[in-house]
């Protein structure tokens, strides 16, 4: 079965500028975050999917279509990171058009708006000009259009941008129920939290090139030139740290106040385990052994860290 | 097709809710009152008046209202929230000049009849100045709305002193320069759809104009719309938004 959304090498120039670098992947139903700093590619790779920019190279298939096609667009809703609308109208009136432009009839149009704005939270304040929208309104509008033809393929560029933590919260929620309807949705962002609590399915962006593809530990898996790091906490850590300082798979031993050790390794999986039973063989009490590195923020750094590297 | 009639339903709602196409429809009127003084007080109440409203306050209103709109819609890029829909992008092209045709159309209209108005009352009518002169104003609307919407897509950062530069060129500058060069002109084919003769100072601005006919004037004013709206049609298919 071939993927909803496929890159077959795709690179883009701005003239001098390179946009994206001989990207391939493929993306499967669900929610994936789209994850790099400012400037690293993520909004270029959305605007192949809609067609909005034509890859200089490669090409762009959804549905094992190329794009861009008026069928895909049927079965497509973005929301871009602009935050501007056809201000005169209002946000029903705009939603309401935008459907019609999709080929629902008037009617049929206006009860979808209401509807989708309903969704995301807008009642009230459907019927006010998008002018006197704030922040958090505009994106849920944004979002609202680009549901409101209930797309199988749906690509959010930045959509937290501008949102307080409950607004934030409220559109996390919206996200994740639109992909529980088995919906692909692609959500793009340079903040590593948004996207962790939404999805541990990433694609990593970095200069215009795909770094990363994939669940977020198969990812840290790939980086196995980097250390990862434990934090354990016992009572006597200069005790366990001498024992563990023969291992072969440590790499490095820190310590972090009073009853904080903190391990870098090279073999994470013989780590987890060797860790418990040295500690059990000294009579040390073990409080917890957690990893640092178990969020977007630690995968992204290391792999931004080796692309830089690689590039120097 | 129902999509260029939404479009145009919408460009429509917007322009009657921006204050600046309020302020822009005024200047149609102002050759009608000022026509309407001139024959009060004995004088020609079309030969100034007419050319003003032809050569001068009907691309001051269009070009903005039109070309300012739309190019402000590229650069602010909302036109992305039409071309990711299952239509072709000269839709929203389409969408935007009938809607512009008519809202600049229902104004021009109205203004060429108060002028025409204005001169019958004033005693200097010929009775088929009444329907000609706003008819052409009509189709001078629909023509300059067209002309924007290709130049608006062509050169979104500044599409109003591009339009207004090519105006320029095509009314005055390559008139002024050979007579026979007046065919290029658009308001020149306006002046002889509505029947109404240029006046001295008009010829002395733009030269002697070559005689011309009523299906001449509509075919030149076809071309005037077609080129850049051609122009623009090819442009949008491919352009990177």
């Amino acid at each position: 079965m071939s993927a909803v959304l496929e890159f077959v090498g795709v690179s883009k120039w701005y003239g001098a500028v390179l946009g994206l670098r001989d990207v391939s992947l493929q993306i499967n139903p669900g929610i994936t975050g789209l994850l790099g700093p400012n400037g690293a590619g993520k909004s270029t790779l959305l605007k192949c999917m809609t067609g909005e920019v034509q890859p200089s190279r490669g090409e762009v298939r959804m549905f094992g279509r190329r794009v861009p096609a008026p069928e895909v667009f049927r079965k497509l809703g973005y929301a871009p990171e602009i935050e501007v609308f056809f201000e005169e109208l209002t946000g029903r009136e705009f939603v309401a058009h935008l459907a019609e432009i999709s080929g629902f009839g008037r009617d049929e149009a206006d009860r979808r708006a209401a509807a989708v704005l309903q969704r995301v939270g807008l009642e009230s304040a459907m019927n006010r000009r998008v002018s006197t929208y704030s922040k958090g309104m505009r994106q849920r509008t944004k979002l609202a259009q680009a549901i409101l033809h209930e797309p199988e393929v749906v690509l959010l560029d930045e959509p937290m941008t501008g949102l307080d933590p409950l607004g934030r919260a409220q559109m996390v929620a919206l996200i994740q129920s639109i992909g529980a309807e088995g919906r692909t949705v692609i959500v793009s962002s340079h903040i590593l939290d948004e996207v962790e609590v939404m999805t541990r399915e990433i694609v990593v962006l970095y200069q215009g090139q795909l770094l990363a593809q994939g669940d977020l530990h198969a990812i840290r898996g790939l980086i196995d030139r980097h250390p990862h790091h434990l934090a354990l906490r016992t009572p006597k850590p200069r005790e366990l740290a001498a024992a563990l300082a023969n291992e072969a798979f440590v790499v490095a031993l820190r310590f972090d106040g009073d009853d904080k050790l903190m391990v870098e390794t090279r073999d994470p999986d013989r780590c987890y385990s060797a860790v418990p039973r040295i500690a059990k063989e000294l009579g040390l009490p073990l409080l917890s052994l957690t990893s640092p590195d178990d969020n977007l923020g630690a995968v992204f750094r290391y792999l931004t860290m080796g692309a830089r590297g690689g590039a120097a | 097709m129902s999509a260029a009639l939404s479009i145009a339903r919408v460009s429509i709602l917007r322009a009657v809710r921006r204050p600046s196409s309020w302020w822009l429809s005024a200047l149609a009127f102002l050759p009608a009152a000022l026509g309407g003084w001139l024959g009060a007080t004995g004088y020609d109440a079309l030969s100034v008046p007419a050319p003003l409203l032809v050569y001068v306050a009907a691309p001051l209103l269009v070009v903005p209202w039109v070309a300012g709109v739309l190019g402000e819609a590229f650069e602010r890029r909302t036109v992305i929230y039409w071309f990711v829909r299952p239509m072709a992008r000269p839709t929203a092209l389409l969408g935007e000049w009938l809607g512009a045709a008519a809202a600049v159309g229902t104004v021009l209209l109205l203004g060429g009849a108060m002028l025409a108005v204005a001169n019958a009352l004033t005693g200097n009518a010929a009775i088929s100045s009444l329907a000609r002169l706003p008819l052409a104003m009509l189709a001078e609307a629909v023509a300059l709305a067209g002309f924007s919407v290709g130049v608006a897509t062509l050169a979104p950062k500044h599409p109003v002193s591009v339009a207004i530069g090519a105006l320029a060129v095509t009314e005055v500058a390559l008139p002024s320069l050979w007579g026979p060069l007046q065919v290029v002109s658009l308001s020149r084919q306006v002046l002889i759809l509505a029947g109404v003769d240029a006046s001295p100072l008009l010829h002395s601005l733009v030269g002697e104009a070559p005689s011309s006919s009523v299906g001449i004037a509509l075919l030149v004013m076809a071309l005037f719309v077609a080129i850049p709206l051609g122009l623009a049609v090819r442009t949008v298919i491919d352009r990177d938004l």
